[in-house]
């Protein structure tokens, strides 16, 4: 099938014409599109001819049919400056159309976002703190929010994730180790980073979330053991939402660090879309964990000798499956596994031939992983 | 429109945000902003989907072209009258190429209006005849309604050659999507009939084969414009209600069926990258280089079924630029 192109001079209302207008140009801004695209591309829109103009070069032009267009230019129907010299315009024949303020002025922060007027930023950057909060509220109005945005390089209408970083050293700078953790995952896009509390918040615009997460996992692994690094970190990953939502980004971010452990290689990064139904348990009072008898269970085991190492035995075991798997994972020795398993058996009562004393095993761990954060699970990194 | 900030949302039919669906999809970043200015298609509603072409085709339906004569003529069809639309470049000097052009539309959709501005064009910048089929569309018309009615066009395209104009040995069959599979159909019976010759087949992402059994199809249940669904619901209409896939289709109505192409038409395709509909156009074409068949095969990247209606975009246009050069060199269209 083909032919369903809706023309703007068609069959919208007036308002579903210019929302048309304002997601065609954030699409064009989004996908990173080429000056010349986004000319054609303007001109396509607005079914007439269209213009940019860059100080020191001839101006650029297309019509409609995304043809070239060369020759003297005649006096737009419709122009914005880009405030440097440069400019936007259409070129319609007797005078502008209704739409056409939108289309010029969109068109301009579209050339604004997409010339290359400097080296891109792909490198993870320090962002003003102020900016970022402001993005990250949920009270600042939309235009406050969408100032923010901009000034910070990031498309308002397009998505963002964001990503909290917490080193496990209490004295360690967080945007410095946010700032070493993303600029080893050599994201394309640039992340802008900024200390909260004791946290850096990272703002990612980016359509590969499930590629940064798994680039992020294997970075965190790899900086438990390097000297130059960040250090063990929890990294919390948040819903990609829009950029104007970025609160609900932020809010999911901090739940998933809650679930992130320094001290586990695998855990070190907790993404809240992998967690699924577990970040209910992030709403169970803290005393009604300290109070249930299976977390104390596993309290009194860390507390025991080599209790540290009997709780990554557990851990392993319960996320894999399997005695095998586990031991390969911690390389150790299957049987020293199983012998570790049996004693966990008998301190706890649990039977890891039962598959309800296996649920509450691994619910019991959570919900000690939960309390953690208070200094109850031993935090520094062993391997 | 001041006050339409980005915040803003219609009381009715929200448009998508670009970011929304389909990002999983690297597509075209022009075809993806040319994504926020298509209507939604819906196959489940045939008839609101034929008022929706017909309303959204008008602006160039009525569309002129000084250097190109346009026509309407009814012929006797299988199934009572016959509309064609021919269009005959001005300035034909001797006999031209010509172009049957069968419109895609799931076989339950589209006209003669919706190919109204390509026939111009092909007819423009290829300098040949072309002649618009308004064949009988599905579930009214069931296969083989459709067919005949290419097959009957086709017929009196070549049985009229002195008259139109026509080199009758410069006949090209052009389909796209469903067109596709009564183009290659036509040609197949013609084949069998030692019917009219066929010299050229051009198909553009072609629908070929009922059985839904390709990668693609497998995996694009979601890709833009064009979906799974929406090839099992054109098949059921067009087979009549039998479930696509079943024993004992034809190959006149499913060609991705047809066992024996040696003889053939040389034959050119385009697919596209996200289109469940490509890999049956990709071994369609490779079953016509075993057959030795002349073929070319083009597969245009980051773009999906019909996004060649966003005509502007640099892809689009290397899509129409090759299907003129394509048609062009194989019919030896004359210089002037």
């Amino acid at each position: 099938m083909k032919g369903l192109l809706i023309r703007l001079s068609g069959t919208d209302t007036e308002a579903q014409a210019a929302l048309r207008v304002i997601e065609y140009f954030d699409a064009l801004t989004v996908g990173q599109a080429t000056v010349e695209a986004l000319v054609r591309g303007t001109a396509a829109l607005a079914e007439c001819p269209a213009g940019i103009g860059v100080p020191g070069r001839p101006p650029l032009r297309f019509d409609a049919a995304g043809e070239r267009r060369h020759g003297p230019v005649p006096e737009p129907s419709s122009q914005v400056d880009l405030g440097d010299g440069g400019a936007v315009w259409l070129e319609r024949d007797g005078g502008p159309g209704p739409l056409d303020e939108l289309i010029v002025e969109r068109m301009a922060v579209a050339a604004r976002a997409l010339l290359p007027a400097e080296e891109p930023r792909t490198r993870p950057s320090l962002a003003d703190v102020a900016l970022v909060e402001t993005v990250l509220s949920e009270r600042e109005p939309p235009e406050e929010r969408t100032k923010a945005l901009r000034r910070l390089g990031l498309v308002p209408g397009g998505p963002l994730v964001v990503i909290v970083v917490a080193p496990a050293q209490p004295d360690a700078d967080p945007a410095g180790s946010a700032i070493a953790l993303l600029s080893r995952t050599r994201t394309a896009r640039a992340a802008h980073i900024a200390a909260i509390d004791r946290a850096a918040a990272v703002l990612v615009q980016t359509a590969d979330r499930d590629g940064l997460r798994d680039r992020l996992a294997v970075i965190a692994r790899e900086c438990l053991g390097d000297p130059g690094g960040p250090g063990a970190v929890r990294v919390g990953i948040g819903r990609r939402t829009a950029a104007m939502d970025a609160h609900e980004s932020w809010a999911s971010a901090l739940l998933a660090l809650r679930f992130a452990d320094a001290s586990t290689p695998e855990d070190a990064v907790a993404d809240v879309e992998r967690l699924g139904t577990t970040v209910v348990l992030a709403g169970v009072p803290a005393a009604q964990w300290r109070s249930d008898r299976h977390v104390q269970h596993l309290q009194a085991l860390a507390r025991g000798r080599g209790g540290g190492v009997d709780l990554e035995v557990l851990d392993a075991f319960l996320r894999t499956g399997s005695l095998r798997q586990a031991a390969t994972l911690l390389h150790m020795h299957h049987s020293s596994v199983a012998s570790r398993l049996a004693r966990i058996e008998q301190r706890t009562g649990w039977s890891f031939a039962s598959c309800d004393d296996v649920f509450q095993a691994r619910l019991a761990l959570v919900g000690l992983r939960l309390l953690g954060a208070e200094g109850e699970h031993p935090a520094g990194p062993r391997r | 429109m001041r006050g339409a900030g980005p915040d803003a949302r219609p009381g009715s039919g929200q448009v998508r945000a670009p970011y929304g669906d389909h990002v999983e999809y690297a597509i075209d970043v022009e075809l993806r902003a040319g994504l926020v200015l298509l209507a939604e298609a819906d196959l489940d509603d045939i008839p609101a989907f034929r008022r929706l072409w017909d309303r959204i085709s008008q602006p160039t339906a009525e569309a002129v072209l000084p250097s190109v004569g346009v026509k309407d003529v009814d012929l006797d069809g299988a199934g009572g009258p016959l509309r064609v639309r021919l269009y005959t470049p001005v300035s034909a000097v001797g006999p031209l190429p010509a172009v049957l052009l069968i419109h895609s539309g799931g076989f339950v959709g589209g006209s003669i209006a919706t190919v109204h501005a390509e026939a111009l064009r092909i007819a423009d910048a290829v300098h040949a005849v072309v002649v618009a089929v308004e064949y009988r569309l599905a579930p009214e018309h069931p296969y083989p309604a459709a067919l005949d009615d290419c097959s009957a066009a086709l017929a009196w395209l070549a049985a009229r050659a002195d008259e139109l104009g026509v080199d009758p040995r410069r006949i090209a069959v052009h389909g796209t999507s469903a067109g596709g599979a009564l183009a290659v159909a036509t040609a197949l019976r013609a084949r069998e009939d030692a019917g009219p010759e066929v010299a050229f087949v051009h198909l553009n992402a072609p629908m070929l084969d009922d059985r839904l059994d390709t990668p693609s199809m497998r995996a694009f249940v979601d890709t833009p414009y064009f979906t799974r669904r929406a090839a099992e619901t054109s098949w059921r209409s067009y087979l009549a209600g039998v479930e696509p896939g079943s024993p004992g289709v034809p190959a006149l109505a499913a060609p991705g069926r047809a066992e024996d192409l040696r003889g053939f038409p040389p034959t050119y395709i385009a697919v596209m990258q996200f289109d469940p509909l490509r890999d049956e156009g990709l071994t369609f074409a490779r079953r016509l280089l075993d057959a030795e068949v002349p073929v070319e095969l083009h597969l245009f990247p980051q773009t999906f079924h019909g996004s060649s209606v966003i005509a502007h975009a640099e892809v689009s246009r290397r899509e129409s630029t090759e299907e003129v050069a394509v048609l062009r060199r194989r019919l030896r269209a004359a210089p002037w």
